[in-house]
Order: structure tokens, then sequence, then C-alpha cells
């Protein structure tokens, strides 16, 4: 079929072009929305800004397909292969991508509010600017999360977005707003999230072993049993985090702001805290063998049973402090 | 119906109607043929500072400076003054003359007026005042509390001390000297409405080193005098009072058959229900929002056009139209949303600028129509992050 069939078709009333073959087909900027392109075969296809909402790709074949500005608003993309395709800028508010295939996809500043991406295949794609918020990225029964190990998702915009069990390792989210977002069982082992927002973001149970979280924003973000070890959270704001039963063995915290941070039971051995704040900080039975507290403020911190014997307490401001023993410091 | 003896109970009180309002010399001086050099004058007197964008000079009306103008000259001559001091800073001081001297004869029949039915105006004016002045006093020490705990306490009180004497006074000691609750009530009263204030402090921002810096100031000093320019609300006795006048003037007879005392709460009560209406609304008051959070502003982008037709739009706008080619598309896939936001606020330092740049570009780039859609809607939702 040629673009210009296809365009006659369609201007005359039809709208099921079900499996057609559009290989490579000249179609910017045409206006098809609600057309049925099911297993149609539209690969390196041109559909740059076209009209395409509520148009159904279902399990169409749109691999390099450029699509930059296309609006696929409420698309049926269900298992659609979408690798290597340029969505730079598209609108795909949504749009159904379960199971599709998105690896290498660029979606630079892509809109995929409320999209949603379960199963769908993120490797390597570019989500640089994009807008998730309200995506659904959510583990499903029995398989694993969404794929993003290594995914571009730098100033996205997750606000909110179920990303439970999402594979985020190595994943670039600088500068990333992840502002309330479920991050529960997540793998974000070595994940860049430099200045990143996770204000009030459920990580319990998360991996962020070797993560870079310098600068970046956990207020009151849920941290329990969270895996911390290496991270690096240089002047990190985690007031009012909690981080029960977490392990932080090993991470940089120099300079990092944890006031009325709870931190009972908590992994803290060989963990830097130099010129940290901690004032009113929960520690019971925290475990901070070596740990340097080098200049760090600790006013009235409740220490009770934390193992402190090896720490570094150099020029620590302990006024008002409950010591392990039970004892306030004058 | 019967026909109304005109000779009765009317006292010193003329219909209403026999007033030349500030309506209607508004209205003439719109309609005479130097109206654009009236107006600048007006504004210029008013604002203490000469504006030629005529963008900026649509969003004040002329009836509200005339206002501004004679509540704060409560006699011609002083009127006169301040408009003569305007014209001699100017260039063309002749022409200018001349526009002076036809705002002056057009005041002249309002401030006559005035002086005739002084006893109604008296009246009028104690009611207001006394309000306004029960209301204001409690405001300024507020305002003042806000600005003396503020961690930007100098800034703002440089920035006050600027509106009051049109003077930069970097000196921190005569700044300490300054009585904070007085130089607020004469910023208010130079500055009677929110939009005023916002002109104001941009005008002034643009002449300083620390941009950014002072903009986030002048956003406490916008939300601090938010409390001034919300109250001017009649009372609970007052409102009452007006809805029985409104009764009253239905019933058409009523109103002048009323004693002169019944009439002037009428005219009280009309004033302050001008007061009420001018309550601004909250974006008016409330300052730009926050540069350095651009997720609400990229949401809103994305919920009222095309990403990447506003990327084409933006990027267009600064560094000149886009070119369609490849090299185009792959400079474009270098920067962000974000990037191609903060340049553009970078480059487009007000928001006329801005429209009138994205309305100009939507033109030179291929489908005029759809980018003139995209240009309103990027305009509308980045208005809110300009001061002025």
């Amino acid at each position: 079929m040629t673009a210009q069939n296809l365009l006659q078709r369609y201007s005359a009333g039809e709208v099921d072009f079900r499996g057609v073959s559009l290989v490579s087909a000249q179609l910017e900027k045409v206006d098809l929305i609600g057309a049925n392109f099911a297993n149609a075969d539209l690969e390196n296809a041109n559909l740059m800004l076209a009209y395409l909402s509520r148009a159904s790709f279902c399990q169409a074949n749109l691999m390099r397909a450029r699509l930059a500005g296309a609006n696929l608003n409420q698309a049926n993309l269900l298992q659609a292969n979408l690798s290597d395709a340029d969505l730079h800028g598209a609108s795909l508010q949504g749009a159904s991508l379960y199971g599709a295939d998105l690896s290498l996809a660029n979606l630079l500043d892509a809109n995929l509010i409320d999209a949603d991406l379960r199963e769908a295949n993120l490797s390597g794609a570019n989500l640089t600017g994009a807008c998730l918020r309200g995506a659904n990225l959510r583990q499903e029964n029995r398989g694993g999360g969404a794929y993003l190990r290594g995914a571009n998702l730098r100033q996205a915009d997750l606000q909110g977005a179920n990303l439970r069990g999402a594979d985020l390792a190595k994943a670039d989210l600088r500068g990333a707003n992840l502002s309330e977002a479920f991050l529960r069982d997540a793998d974000l082992s070595k994940a860049k999230l430099q200045g990143a927002n996770l204000a009030q973001a459920s990580l319990s149970d998360a991996l962020l072993i070797g993560a870079d979280l310098t600068k970046a924003n956990l207020t009151a973000a849920k941290m329990q049993r969270s895996q911390l070890m290496q991270a690096n959270l240089t002047q990190a704001i985690l007031t009012e985090a909690n981080l029960v039963e977490a392990k932080l063995s090993r991470a940089v915290l120099t300079e990092a702001n944890l006031v009325k941070a709870r931190l009972s039971r908590t992994d803290l051995s060989r963990a830097n805290f130099c010129g940290a704040d901690l004032s009113y900080t929960t520690l019971v039975d925290a475990y901070l063998a070596r740990a340097k507290l080098v200049e760090a403020n600790l006013t009235a911190a409740l220490m009770t049973r934390a193992e402190l014997s090896s720490a570094d307490l150099t020029g620590a401001n302990l006024t008002g402090t409950t010591m392990p023993d039970g004892s306030t410091h004058p | 119906m019967q026909a109304f003896p005109q000779s009765v109970g009317i006292g010193k009180m003329p219909p209403l109607e026999a007033h030349p309002p500030l309506e209607t010399v508004a209205d003439s001086l719109e309609q005479h043929a130097s109206s654009r050099r009236i107006k600048k004058l007006v504004f210029g007197t008013c604002q203490n500072s000469w504006e030629n964008d005529p963008a900026i000079l649509a969003k004040f009306e002329l009836r509200e400076l005339l206002k501004t103008l004679i509540n704060r000259y409560p006699t011609l001559d002083a009127l006169k003054q301040a408009v003569g001091r305007t014209v001699a800073s100017l260039n063309r001081q002749q022409i200018y003359e001349e526009v002076a001297e036809v705002i002056i004869s057009q005041a002249e029949s309002f401030y006559a007026s005035q002086s005739d039915h002084s006893t109604a105006t008296a009246l009028l004016t104690h009611d207001a005042t006394q309000l306004e002045a029960r209301l204001d006093t409690g405001s300024y020490e507020a305002i003042a509390q806000t600005v003396k705990q503020s961690s930007q306490q100098l800034r703002l009180t440089k920035l006050l001390y600027c509106i009051a004497h049109d003077a930069w006074e970097n000196n921190p000691q005569t700044l300490a000297q300054v009585n904070l609750i007085a130089l607020i009530e004469q910023v208010h009263q130079l500055v009677p409405t929110a939009k005023d204030l916002k002109y104001r402090l941009g005008r002034i921002i643009q002449q300083l080193n620390h941009q950014n810096e002072y903009r986030s100031v002048a956003d406490i000093l916008l939300k601090a005098f938010r409390v001034l320019y919300q109250q001017s609300q009649p009372d609970l006795s007052c409102l009452e009072r007006v809805d029985l006048a409104e009764k009253a003037t239905s019933t058409q007879l009523e109103p002048l058959l009323s004693p002169v005392v019944g009439g002037a709460t009428r005219l009280a009560c009309d004033s302050l229900r001008v007061i009420k209406n001018e309550a601004e609304p909250a974006y008016l008051i409330a300052g730009p929002r926050d540069r350095s959070n651009l997720f609400p502003l990229r949401l809103e982008i994305l919920k009222y056009t095309n990403p990447l037709r506003a990327k084409i739009l933006l990027q267009s706008c600064v560094h000149g139209p886009f070119s369609f080619t490849e090299s185009g598309w792959r400079s474009l896939r270098t920067k962000t949303l974000e990037e191609l936001l903060q340049e553009t606020f970078a480059y487009c330092k007000t928001f006329s600028d801005l429209e009138s740049k994205l309305t100009i570009l939507a033109h030179c780039l291929d489908s005029a129509d759809e980018n003139t859609q995209v240009a309103g809607a990027i305009a509308r939702v980045m208005k809110p992050y300009y001061l002025l």
C-alpha cells in the first residue's frame, strides 16, 4: 500500500488498515485519528507531527519509525515494536504501551502522563525530560518490574509514578522529580540521583547500593530496610526520613541534613557523617562501628544502646544527647 | 408615574447625574486626538517614570490612573504642579505642555464639582477615610514586622526606600534610621494598587545588578502588601446600607425624596462599593512563580500544547527561526524543554518581550496556525513566572 492510497481510503471513511505494509512510508503531519493499524508493518515510516490519537498499533512493527511530535494520546500500542523509534516530543498521554518494545527509543521530552508501561522494555531508552506523572510501570505478579536499567531519565518528571520493583540500576536520574513516587523494592544500584527530588517517596526495601544521591532531597522519604551501602549522600536533605533498619555502611553523608530522621537499628558502620546535622535524630540500637562523626551536630539525638565505642566523635556537638547508657550529655 | 416636584426635599444635593464623574473625564480624554500622549503623561505623573511600551501602558486603565492622581493631589493646583514637573523632565516639552493643558482643563471641571458639593464630599471622605485609616494602620505595622523579621530586611528596605524617594540608597546606616511604618504608609499612598506596586518593582529591578535575587525579594514585598490591597472591604453594616440603597434605587423615587444625609449615606456606600470591587485578583497580588523549579511549568505546557512544537518555537525565540533541516533537528535534540525554558527566561526579560517574540516567530515558521496556538499557550503558562 502507498501513502497516497492510504490517505485516500481514510478520507473516504475507511479505518481498518490491519496488517498493511507501509515500510518507509512518508506520512508526515497526516491526520489518521482512530485508524486501526494492528499488526501493520510501519518500519522506518515517517509519521512526524502526525495526528494519531486513539489509533491502534497493537503488535505493529514501528521499528526506527519517525514519530517525533506525533500525537498518540490514548493510542493502543500494546506489544508494539518501537525499538529505536524516534518519539522526541511526542504526546502519548494515556496511551497503552503494555509489553511494548521501546529499547533504544528516543522519548526525549515526551508526554507519557498516565501511560500504561507495564512490562514495557525501556532498556537504553532516552527518557530525558519526559513526563511520566501517573504512569504505570509497576511490577506484575510474577515478572520483574519495568526494565529501565541504564535508562536516561535526567530531568524526567516521575512525580507519584508507580515504579514498584522497577529495575533502575545505573539509570541516570539527575535532577529528576521523583517526589511521592512509589519505588518499593526497586533496584537503584549505582543510579545517578544527584539533585533529584525524592521527597516523600516510598523507597522501603529498595536497593541503592553505590547510588549517587549528592544534594538529593529525601525529605520525609520512607526508606525502611533500604540498602544504601557505599551510597554518596553528601549534602543530601534527609529531614524526617525514615531509615529504620536501613543499611548505610560505608555511605558518605558529609554535611547531610538528617534533622529528626529515624535511624533506629540502622547499620551505619564506617559511614562518614563529617559536618552532618543529626540533631533530634533517633538512633536507638544503631550500629556506628568506626563511623566518622567529626564535627557532626548530635544535639538532642536519642542514641540509647547505640554502638558508639569505635566511632570518631571529634568536635561533635552532643548537647542534650541521650548517650548509649541512657544518660544525658550536658 | 407621578411627576416629581423638583423643589421638594433635595436641599443642596443635586441629582447624582449632574456630577461630571471621573468616568466622563476619562472618556473624553480617551477620545481626544492626543489620547496616547495623554495616557503617557498621566501614567508618567502617576508612576514617576516614563513608559513607552504600549503593551505595559495597555495594562493600566486611564480611569484608574486618574483616580490615583486625584486621590494623591487634593487640589487642582497640586495636580497642575505635579504634571508640570513630569513635563519639565521630558525632551519634547512643548508638545507635552499642550497635552498637560488638555488634562488640566478636563480635571478642572471635576475638581470644581467636588468643591460645589463639599458637604456631601466631606461626609463621603470622612466615612471612607476613617474606615480605611482604621484598616491600614494595623496593616502597616504588620508589614513592617514582616520586613523586620525577614532575612532580606536590608534589601526589602532598599526597595521600599527607592519607591518612596525615587533614589537608590546603599548606606546601611541611612536605611537603619528609616521609620519603617511611615515608609510603608508613604509607599502605599504612592502605589495604591497591587498592579502599580508590581510595575514599580519591575522598573527598579531592571536597573539593578542582582536581578534574580531582587526578584525574589520583590516577591516577599508583594506578598506582604497583599493585606493592604485585599482588605478594602466595607464592614457588614455598610453592606446592609448598600442593600437598602439599592432597594431604594429600584423604587426610582425615594432616593431623590430622601434628605441630604440619606443621599450622602448612599454616596458613601457607593464609594465603598467601588473600593470593594477594586480588591484585586490573586494573580496580580502574588509575586512571580519560582523559576528554580520548572516541573509545574513543563506540566502546564504538556497539558495545553505539543511538546515538540513548543520546543521548536522556544528554540526559534532564542536562536532564530528553526530550519527544519537535519542539522536543525540534531541541535534541537541536544536541548531539553527545561533548558530551553531557562534560556527563554534569560533572553526575554519581560513578559511583553516574550509575547511579542513568540507572536512574530509563530508567523515566521511553517504552519502558522498551529504555531499561533502554541505561542498563545506558551505565553499564557509562562506569564505567572514574570514579575513584569
